[in-house]
């Protein structure tokens, strides 16, 4: 059945056309604006990176991170399409006399089996664009790749594209082209998440029911964002539903979900309230074993936001999240999470004139200790904070070209640890380290700007500035890295400053409408660090300040590629190169002491780091079957004077060959069946070339650094998802989702150690350590 | 405050268990270096001071042991020379036996008869730590949901900064002979203080019955030697991708590429009788 849009779109009542009263300054200039927001008809939700086309002229945009377009163009008519994966197009013929805002909603589409939906031409707007090395993902897709126990996890699904690698199996820490996972700015609605992880890595802090998309860049990172030299991963969370009260949640192997959205005033102000907890405690409680008994262990996270439209120019935002790990026993207790609330206000000057301003804190914390009344009893907390201004505003200014310009001020306040005894009698001193403090400032100005019918150019300008402030004390180090002098500076005294200029330019050159050849080189700078020397990464994070002794992280990549969409089968495909130089990488010396260490600036190392690869992607972006098939080719490597006798070592995330298959399957109506299989040249790692005996203690006597590799690691996954004809018109539906991880019980080995036997003194053998065989998981999600 | 033991209840609680299996692999050898493995303490007796070499990884074998060194310490005002054992080859002690004093910077002198790793040549100094800590009393605690005995101290630490060295003898058999069961530790945490029934040795309910003589030895010791001991747990110890850092070589205090540490500890001890119950 042939639909032709055309004429189906005067009978959608959603589309709100409203027509500006004309004004002598319309009249002169010779282009008109076109402006509004694209939105789910169902949901009211906005469509973050939907397209925008215009016939004739080949004119494109694409939605904003609110779902705001504008374009300008000449006076005439057009046939304008509004167009977004997983949403049915919408065409509609648009005499443009004046600047005219037009806000649409699109349907999302419906599949019927056996029906061939033939959809007007899709405007390429990843093909003409300059930005590149960025992957976008709407929440739908992540949900139909199989989750470890069930639990969907944006974090795990960037994991599989080419250049993103998990840290350690089942981590949620990720490097992006070889950086580390401190270089990845995580942001939830703007917020900086500076631990991601639930349950030391297993499970990622982001609810997938809040998430509407996630953007994650792997380079060329656009001028709006910086602080970190690998990736930005962009969260954005659902607006709340503005027509209707809904709820969605589901019942899974470990967690339960609820979510509950709906207006506040319809199409006005609504708001999303989603809530995640895990349950094993409650298990654990059902134990006859007392030791089992009394452990809590347990996961959550809270998810608020809410939104109001004044007059149509403003918007109002406010996003919260609230999420924590706790753990304790009668011997030892941990507790660690992340809070974060954005305030934002969007306005729009004109109709080419967007802004958003926000303010923003955010918060990771953790505590650990040993509960009161054990002569060992003591209480050791971390915290670190930012408060944070931000200004973005795009002006639109002709056909040609937008530009995008901010600025950021950030105050940051660190707190790497406290710690001390619990109880008069306690043994233990109080143990802190001096708080830090710092102010990390920007501007930007950046252009997308389209020479020609076949050109863009996307260029920016950053300018950073870091200064930290007292009260504090900073040492001095020899070239031993023993400290040999102090200096103290007063409260609000800025003592050190640094300053960076952080340019970028890419450019696209379309050959025709389907195919494009990219380049891009970008400078980031960071100016904050994680002191963290494992490759699993633990709640015990700690988060330092570039300092006198501690220069910022100065990065330059190159990457370049070519694009091509075949159309017809909407297959995207890319392949891109890149080179990446980390003029200043931090290191730390062999046996480095981080935590609680008031000394930790003695502990770092400093030299250059670098990586290069090949990123080869075929992705089905629609269809029965989607999914994609990346490959990357990669090496990172790292050159540190004090390590390794100064010689250059592959770095911890050195994997040279990546391979993901991600791929669902529509079977019919109910069955949907998710597959994904990864492959990985194992990680490297260090093992003995010799051994020594002290007392009955045998050591090991190593060569190389990372001169050795772990067996490759590779997985296969998959899911069924069976969704139940619903008998009647009822607003309940469900889904039953089995998922099952490792599903050919493949050995990954996590580390491999090297131990005495007991049972003979002198023999020593290897010994490998697996995570996972298969792991099975059962969840049921609803929707109401 | 190691919370690796920790973390591994935490994961097993998480339905996470990990699986261990033997792994057959193979490793490069390097060359080998010797090996020096000795210290003087505050007791008086002849002192001992084992030479031996590295050897490849999968040696599993007692380390070829280095017979035939000449060796001498110096304490500053005279020196004393060390004698081969006629029965155990690789170990020397001093001729005579003295109690080594607090402030003494102790060096070994060490000529090989031939030359192992490029050098006949090895020389270590260690300083016998000037203060130390106090024992008060000694006392232990059964926990019986997991089955071990904790051995609590109470102590004087002075105010400077100390670094101590905690081993375990039953009966007059030391059970920390391994480096993952001995203690060593800072004073970060309790400087200047009484350590108030600090927890610094466990022992599992099979170890000790009662009637048994339970000796505590604190050590002070210096905070190079701590840190090698710190280095030798941590490298012979297992490691994960958790909590680990990268691999690395464990220091030494013996020149000219040579492994192991020549050490100076002050002692001290207190011992109880293991109760009924």
């Amino acid at each position: 059945m042939q639909r032709i849009v055309l004429f189906l779109i005067i009978l959608f009542q959603v589309v709100s056309l409203q027509a500006n009263l004309p004004t002598d300054e319309n009249a002169e200039r010779r282009t008109v604006t076109i402006s509004g927001y694209i939105k789910d008809i169902e949901t009211g939700e906005t469509l973050l990176g939907a397209t925008v086309f215009t016939n004739p002229g080949r004119f494109g945009t694409a939605s904003n991170a609110y779902g705001f377009y504008s374009l300008r163009l000449e006076p005439g008519t057009y046939t304008i399409t509004w167009s977004y994966i997983g949403y049915e197009p919408l065409n509609l013929l648009v005499q443009l006399r004046r600047d005219t805002t037009l806000s649409v909603s699109l349907h999302p589409e419906n599949m019927q089996l056996g029906e061939v939906v033939v959809k007007s031409e899709r405007f390429n707007a990843d093909i003409a664009k300059a930005q590149m090395s960025v992957s976008k993902l709407d929440i739908k897709q992540v949900k139909q790749i199989p989750a470890f126990m069930g639990e969907v996890d944006i974090i795990k699904a960037i994991q599989l594209l080419p250049g993103v690698q998990a840290t350690s199996e089942g981590g949620s820490g990720f490097s992006v082209r070889g950086g580390g996972p401190d270089q990845n700015l995580i942001m939830l609605d703007e917020a900086v998440v500076y631990n991601p992880s639930h349950l030391l890595g297993f499970f990622s802090v982001f609810n997938n029911d809040a998430v509407k998309s996630l953007e994650l860049y792997k380079g060329d990172i656009p001028a709006r964002y910086g602080g970190r030299l690998s990736s930005v991963l962009d969260v954005r969370m659902n607006d709340g539903n503005a027509t209707s009260y809904h709820g969605q949640g589901g019942v899974g192997t470990i967690s339960s979900r609820l979510t509950v959205e709906g207006p506040i005033q319809k199409n006005k102000s609504s708001f999303i309230l989603a809530g995640r907890r895990t349950y094993a405690d409650l298990f654990l409680a059902l134990s006859s074993d007392e030791n089992i008994k009394n452990n809590t262990l347990y996961f959550y996270d809270l998810n608020l936001k809410a939104n109001y439209i004044l007059y149509d120019k403003n918007r109002f935002f406010v996003t919260a999240y609230n999420g924590k790990d706790v753990f304790g026993n009668d011997f030892f207790n941990l507790g660690w999470g992340n809070t974060t609330a954005t305030v934002r206000w969007n306005h729009l000057f004109s109709k080419a004139l967007f802004s958003n301003f926000s303010f923003i804190y955010s918060r990771f914390n953790y505590q650990l200790g040993v509960p009161e009344g054990r002569p060992n009893a003591f209480d050791w907390l971390a915290d670190m904070e930012d408060l944070s201004l931000k200004a973005d505003l795009t002006w639109f200014a002709n056909d040609k070209m937008s530009l995008r310009f901010g600025s950021q001020l950030t105050n940051h306040r660190f707190q790497p640890g406290e710690a001390g005894g619990v109880g008069e009698q306690t043994p233990f001193n109080i143990v802190k380290m001096p708080v830090g403090h710092a102010l990390e400032a920007a501007v930007y100005v950046s252009s997308e700007h389209k020479v020609s019918q076949r050109m863009t150019v996307d260029y920016g300008l950053r300018f950073s500035l870091f200064s930290n402030y007292g009260p504090a004390t900073v040492f001095a180090f020899d070239e031993n890295f023993m400290k040999y002098d102090s200096a103290i500076y007063s409260k609000n005294d800025f003592y050190n400053t640094y300053t960076a200029f952080e340019p970028r330019i890419s450019a696209a050159y379309a050959i025709n409408e389907y195919t494009s050849i990219k380049a891009a080189y970008t400078r980031n700078v960071q100016y904050i660090h994680m002191a963290q020397n494992s490759t699993g990464g633990t709640p015990l994070d700690i988060w330092f300040p570039s300092s006198p002794n501690v220069k910022p992280q100065k990065g330059d990549q190159f990457s370049a590629g070519v694009f091509h969409n075949i159309a017809k089968y909407k297959v995207e495909t890319s392949l891109e190169a890149f080179y990446k130089i980390n003029h200043n990488a931090i290191d730390f010396k062999d046996f480095a002491e981080l935590l609680l260490n008031e000394y930790l600036e003695g502990e770092l190392r400093f030299g250059k780091a670098r990586s290069y690869g090949l990123e080869a992607l075929v992705r089905l972006t629609e269809g029965k079957l989607t999914g994609w098939v990346g490959y990357t080719w990669s090496r990172t490597l790292r050159e540190i004077p004090e390590i390794n006798n100064g010689k250059v070592y592959p770095a911890a995330y050195d994997r040279p060959h990546d391979i993901s298959v991600v791929a669902s399957y529509q079977l019919n109506n109910n069955i949907s069946i998710g597959a994904n299989w990864v492959y990985s040249t194992g990680a490297p790692v260090t093992f003995p070339t010799g051994r020594f005996v002290i007392g009955n203690t045998i050591a090991p006597v190593y060569s190389a650094r990372n001169a050795y590799r772990l067996p490759d690691y590779h997985r296969l996954d998959v899911s069924v998802t069976y969704v139940p004809t619903p008998k009647n018109k009822r607003k309940w539906s469900g889904e039953w989702n089995l998922s099952v991880y490792n599903a050919y019980y493949r050995k990954n080995p996590w580390v491999i150690n090297f131990v005495n036997d007991p049972a003979t003194p002198n023999v020593t053998y290897a010994e490998m350590t697996y995570l996972f065989g298969i792991v099975p998981a059962l969840t049921y999600n609803f929707k109401f | 405050m190691k919370n690796s033991r920790f973390f591994q209840l935490l994961m097993v609680l998480a339905g996470l268990a990990a699986c261990t299996e033997r792994y057959d692999i193979e490793l490069d050898s390097s060359y080998a270096r010797l090996v020096v493995d000795g210290k003087v303490t505050s007791d008086s007796l002849q002192h001992t001071l084992r030479l031996t070499t590295s050897t490849s990884y999968f040696y599993n074998e007692e380390p070829p042991a280095v017979t035939g060194a000449a060796v001498r310490l110096y304490d500053g005002e005279e020196s004393i020379p060390y004698v081969e054992d006629a029965q155990r080859p690789g170990y020397y002690h001093a001729a005579e036996a003295f109690a080594g004093k607090a402030g003494r910077l102790y060096r070994i002198e060490i000529e090989l008869a031939a030359p192992v790793g490029d050098f006949s040549s090895y020389e270590a100094s260690s300083l016998m730590p000037l203060t130390f800590g106090r024992i008060d009393s000694i006392t232990l605690k059964y926990e019986p949901s997991f089955d071990f005995y904790l051995l609590n101290l109470f102590a004087t630490d002075p105010a400077t900064t100390d670094f101590y060295k905690f081993d375990a003898y039953v009966n007059g058999k030391i059970l920390t002979d391994t480096a993952s069961r001995a203690l060593v530790t800072d004073d970060k945490f309790f400087n200047g203080n009484n350590t108030n029934g600090l927890p610094v040795m466990f022992f599992r309910g099979d170890e000790i019955k009662p009637g048994d003589t339970i000796t505590l030895q604190l050590a002070a010791i210096t905070e190079d030697y701590y840190r090698f001991f710190l280095e030798l747990q941590t490298g012979s110890g297992s490691s994960n991708p958790l909590f680990s850092g990268p691999a690395a070589n464990i220091r030494t205090n013996v020149s000219n590429g040579a492994l192991g540490y020549f050490a100076a500890a002050r002692l001290a001890r207190a011992s109880l009788i293991v109760p009924q119950n």
